[in-house]
């Protein structure tokens, strides 16, 4: 057995919490090598050194003052403390709620009002870059109206895009904002719970 | 403190507890205090800071009793709380070493010397006792909470990783970096 292995298991060998066969192979480590064997010694002397520490007294007011603050406090598991702990989950539902409610039917008719308003203004940018190049394409010979076509297409593009694109990315945003919200609100409703599932929580 | 505490086993104290029975949680803090303010007091080092992380677990452990878990032990439970809140409480203060002669000093007067044999074997045990733990409170916030939890609580390596939330290997490489830290400070015991 290596010492770095050794030394791995040298807390639990001198708890007596080891597997016989791993205790025997440490013991018959530590009896080959000092420098582990020293290192046993110093976790044996440091237990019983700090064994020996005076426990310290704390003052008796302070049990009095803990006492009279709980005795304030709402009983543990009564339903006011329980609507103390849901009262948040309550919150964050509404707010991750109003948030959802304002991505997937706010943003829409904002977006739509946008588009209604915007639409125009980019297909009529779009033609007039399209005549512009059609106006300049004699003089530079047939690309101009190559590139009035493609103006012409960027305006029609454009025109659809400006109604079509908000719907579908605030749909997306919805959709997420829904998942994020659902996590948000499991991991509020487990904190504000107690999380009594799996262990305790501290 | 009620007579009811001096008979009951925490579980059922925890359950009086949660039935409204106020004097079930006094019965709980008696009970636990003072391992609370002790286990404070090894890992900060200072007397009122020990007592300020007594009251705040002890509140804490009241208003969250109905979560704690039926069958489960109470002591680990209380145990995992102080140590937690040593440690956010250490990180808080910028892991600070204290010389604290003068707080072990104010400790010593209330030290329960019951334990030893002879004068000289206790004031002997106390001067290396006090070294070590001199040299504990220079150590990093979690290898001090580790051998406190090992050497002065008397918790095995699995139990250390369960209160500490933390992997049995790190608990062991903060054991020996810990007491290599210690032996550096005060030589061999």
């Amino acid at each position: 057995m290596e010492c770095s292995a050794a030394r791995e298991l040298l807390d639990e060998y001198f708890e007596g919490t080891l597997p016989a066969l791993r205790r025997k192979d440490v013991a018959a480590h530590l009896a080959q090598c000092a420098a582990c064997a020293a290192e046993l010694e110093q976790i044996k002397r440091l237990t019983v050194t700090l064994a020996g520490a005076p426990r310290v007294e704390p003052r008796e007011e302070l049990l009095r003052a803990i006492t009279a603050r709980a005795a304030e406090l709402p009983t543990p598991g009564s339903r006011w403390a329980l609507v103390a702990g849901w009262r948040r989950v309550a919150v964050a539902a509404a707010a991750v709620t109003a948030a959802v409610a304002g991505v997937r039917y706010g943003g829409p008719m904002v977006w739509s009002r946008l588009a209604v308003a915007l639409a125009p203004g980019v297909t009529w940018l779009g033609k007039q870059g399209a005549l512009a190049l059609a106006w300049m394409g004699p003089k530079v010979e047939g690309i101009g109206v190559a590139a009035g076509a493609v103006w012409e297409v960027v305006a029609a593009l454009g025109s659809a895009l400006a109604t079509a694109w908000p719907a579908m990315a605030w749909y997306a945003a919805g959709e997420a904002a829904v998942v994020g919200g659902m996590i948000l609100a499991i991991h509020w409703g487990r904190r504000a719970a107690g999380a009594r599932i799996g262990t305790l929580v501290v | 403190m009620p007579e009811a505490g001096v008979e009951r086993d925490d579980g059922e104290l925890v359950r009086l507890c949660l039935a409204g029975e106020q004097t079930a949680f006094d019965a709980l803090a008696a009970r636990h205090y003072r391992r609370v303010y002790n286990v404070a007091y090894r890992m900060l080092g200072n007397r009122e800071q020990a007592e300020d992380i007594t009251q705040e677990t002890l509140l804490r452990v009241y208003s969250r009793l109905h979560t704690f878990k039926q069958g489960a032990s109470f002591i680990a439970w209380v145990r995992r709380i102080t140590t937690n809140l040593c440690i956010d409480h250490l990180r808080r203060r910028g892991e600070q070493t204290v010389s604290l002669d003068r707080q072990l000093e104010a400790g010593m007067e209330h030290a329960d010397t019951s334990a030893g044999a002879s004068p000289e074997g206790r004031l002997e045990m106390t001067e290396d006792a006090r070294r070590v733990m001199e040299a504990l409170r220079r150590l990093p916030g979690k290898q001090r909470a580790v051998l406190v939890l090992r050497h002065v609580e008397g918790l095995k390596v699995d139990e250390i990783a369960r209160t500490m939330k933390m992997p049995q290997g790190t608990v062991k490489t903060l054991l020996f970096r810990g007491r290599h830290a210690v032996r550096g400070m005060v030589g061999e015991l």
